[in-house]
């Protein structure tokens, strides 16, 4: 598996394994690959309500694969915009797709600053290295 | 150190994502994953390696005699080419484990026992052997595959020397494939009206399952691990030592414990029988008092997740706890075939007390939510070669 798929540069990461995306005024949210292949095959996912208020770093939602449940941590305060409802009936496409249509919701009303917080792609892969 | 299936090689070059698993180097699934996987095996078939489990060899004069006398179920009503589920009970009436007994010759069973428990079964089977019983363990001589699903049938036909076993569930025989003499049973653990296990030589297994899952392919037959074995046998009902059944708990707790259990008065005497018909007697009076709680089948009604230890309750009043439950995937039937679409549902089996009626109307805790769902006679129902999910209404809010 290539690097640019473990952790494409442009995107924010945090230490929980979510990752961020800027689209505009969204911020894109979903699970790395690291967290993916770590999980399992994820068959639920309990996504948050529209206009939701969520914390950085506060529970946002909960995954649920063949082995655990695992929370889902907001990576920036804010609204809860979107949600991927694609993953109701399909799951599966955060093992299939985690940066693409595995994507899980966007947030809407975030603080720029918060960024700051998270790190970017050469960082948490080195994170992820250390911890292996 | 764990132990390698024959086939272990081919799993780990084959996307096999391979964990331990009683002491078994097995994988849980591969590319696709556990979800298509077990679509895959109720629409087309799938390729179980199961070589993991244990086969006991039990030949000679007293053969039958001698398992009447420990298993729960009665040999005498097999024939050569005829297999039945059984338990190995204790005194107690509480269950070693379950198992299938194969019948392939007049003198020659294949006890098949869980991983789990194959050390401690042996262990007990050879505490108890009586004369005229030759016992061997042929677990690591004899693999074990499963081909199970609709299009099984078809696919073994096409590869198979001899004619399949005659239609009708448990039915076998000796047969060849490639060259290879194998024993080939109409059994398995998916709840698949069609199924079929095979079993042969350790050293054949990789051949034979790669002629398999290579010929398999053009059907839709694709290889499914341990994750899909499990979803599967939920789904369709089916007990798990360690969960549905455990050392502690009254065989009869369990309700396919019925299949495995032959009381017939002109049997005689074997192993637990004294206790079970206390438990077979308490379930019938509706007094309960030696089986106070059994098994049931509880679907969700709504999104939302349940797993084992999960709390059921009805309307605040606590019934028991899952013993077994996961998110289950399901085609939605087109006419009398699986179409495109799928959708995932809630499905447990639960231990609440044995007073709960069908149709009762539960709430199943599960982390911060409790979700609405029923208790239900079963998940699915066979509709020719293929297995229905049945669909459950929306619950009482």
């Amino acid at each position: 598996m290539s690097e640019a798929k473990k952790a494409p540069e442009g995107l924010y990461y945090t230490k929980e394994h979510e990752w961020v995306k800027l689209e505009g005024d969204l911020a894109v949210v979903g699970l790395t690959d690291f967290a993916q292949d770590q999980l399992g095959d994820i068959t639920y996912v309990e996504l948050p309500e529209v206009e939701a208020e969520v914390e950085q770093m506060g529970e946002m939602c909960v995954v649920e694969s063949v082995k655990t449940a695992a929370d889902v941590y907001a990576p920036l305060s804010g609204v809860v915009a979107e949600v991927n409802s694609a993953l109701e009936d399909a799951p599966e496409l955060i093992n299939q797709d985690c940066y693409g249509t595995g994507w899980l919701v966007k947030l809407s009303g975030f603080d720029q600053a918060e960024l700051d917080n998270l790190m970017d792609a050469v960082a948490y892969v080195q994170l992820m290295a250390q911890g292996e | 150190m764990t132990a390698q299936t024959p086939i272990h090689d081919w799993h780990a070059t084959h996307g096999g994502k391979l964990v331990d698993f009683a002491g078994w180097r097995l994988p849980v699934s591969y590319g696709d994953g556990v979800i298509a996987e077990h679509l895959a095996t109720r629409k087309h078939g799938g390729l179980f390696d199961i070589s993991h489990m244990g086969r006991f060899s039990v030949r000679g004069p007293q053969a039958q005699a001698w398992l009447a006398s420990l298993l729960t179920n009665d040999p005498g009503k097999l024939n050569p080419g005829r297999a039945q589920y059984t338990l190995i009970s204790n005194q107690a009436g509480r269950p070693l484990d379950d198992a299938f007994l194969y019948q392939q010759k007049p003198e020659q069973y294949l006890l098949v026992v869980n991983a789990s428990n194959h050390d401690k079964d042996l262990l007990w089977l050879q505490e108890h052997l009586g004369g005229g019983v030759e016992l061997e363990d042929h677990s690591s001589r004899l693999a074990m595959l499963a081909v199970q699903g609709p299009d099984s049938e078809k696919l073994l036909a096409s590869l198979l020397a001899e004619p399949l076993p005659p239609a009708g569930r448990n039915h076998g025989g000796f047969n060849r494939l490639g060259g290879v003499e194998m024993y080939v049973s109409r059994t398995g653990y998916t709840g698949e009206p069609v199924s079929f296990e095979l079993f042969l030589p350790w050293e054949e297994a990789e051949a034979v399952w790669d002629k398999l899952a290579v010929s398999g392919a053009p059907l839709g037959v694709v290889p499914v691990g341990l994750g899909a074995r499990d979803t599967l046998r939920l789904e369709a009902g089916l007990p798990l030592y360690g969960h549905e059944y455990r050392k502690d708990r009254p065989i009869m707790a369990m309700p396919t414990a019925k299949f495995g259990v032959d009381l017939n008065p002109e049997r005689g005497d074997f192993q637990g029988r004294a206790a079970l018909e206390a438990q077979a007697q308490a379930l019938a009076s509706g007094q309960y008092g030696e089986v106070p709680r059994r098994v049931f089948a509880v679907a969700g009604l709504a999104k939302g997740m349940m797993r084992e230890g999960s709390e059921v309750l009805a309307g605040g009043r606590p019934l028991g706890e899952l013993t077994s439950g996961t998110m289950i995937p399901a085609w939605q039937f087109a006419g009398d075939a699986p179409g495109e679409e799928h959708y995932n549902r809630p499905l447990g089996l639960a231990l609440l007390a044995s007073n709960t009626q069908m149709g009762q109307e539960v709430e199943i805790n599960y982390r911060k939510h409790a979700l609405p769902g029923r208790v239900v006679k079963s998940f699915t129902r066979p509709l020719g070669r293929y297995l229905e999910p049945i669909q459950f209404d929306g619950g009482a809010k």
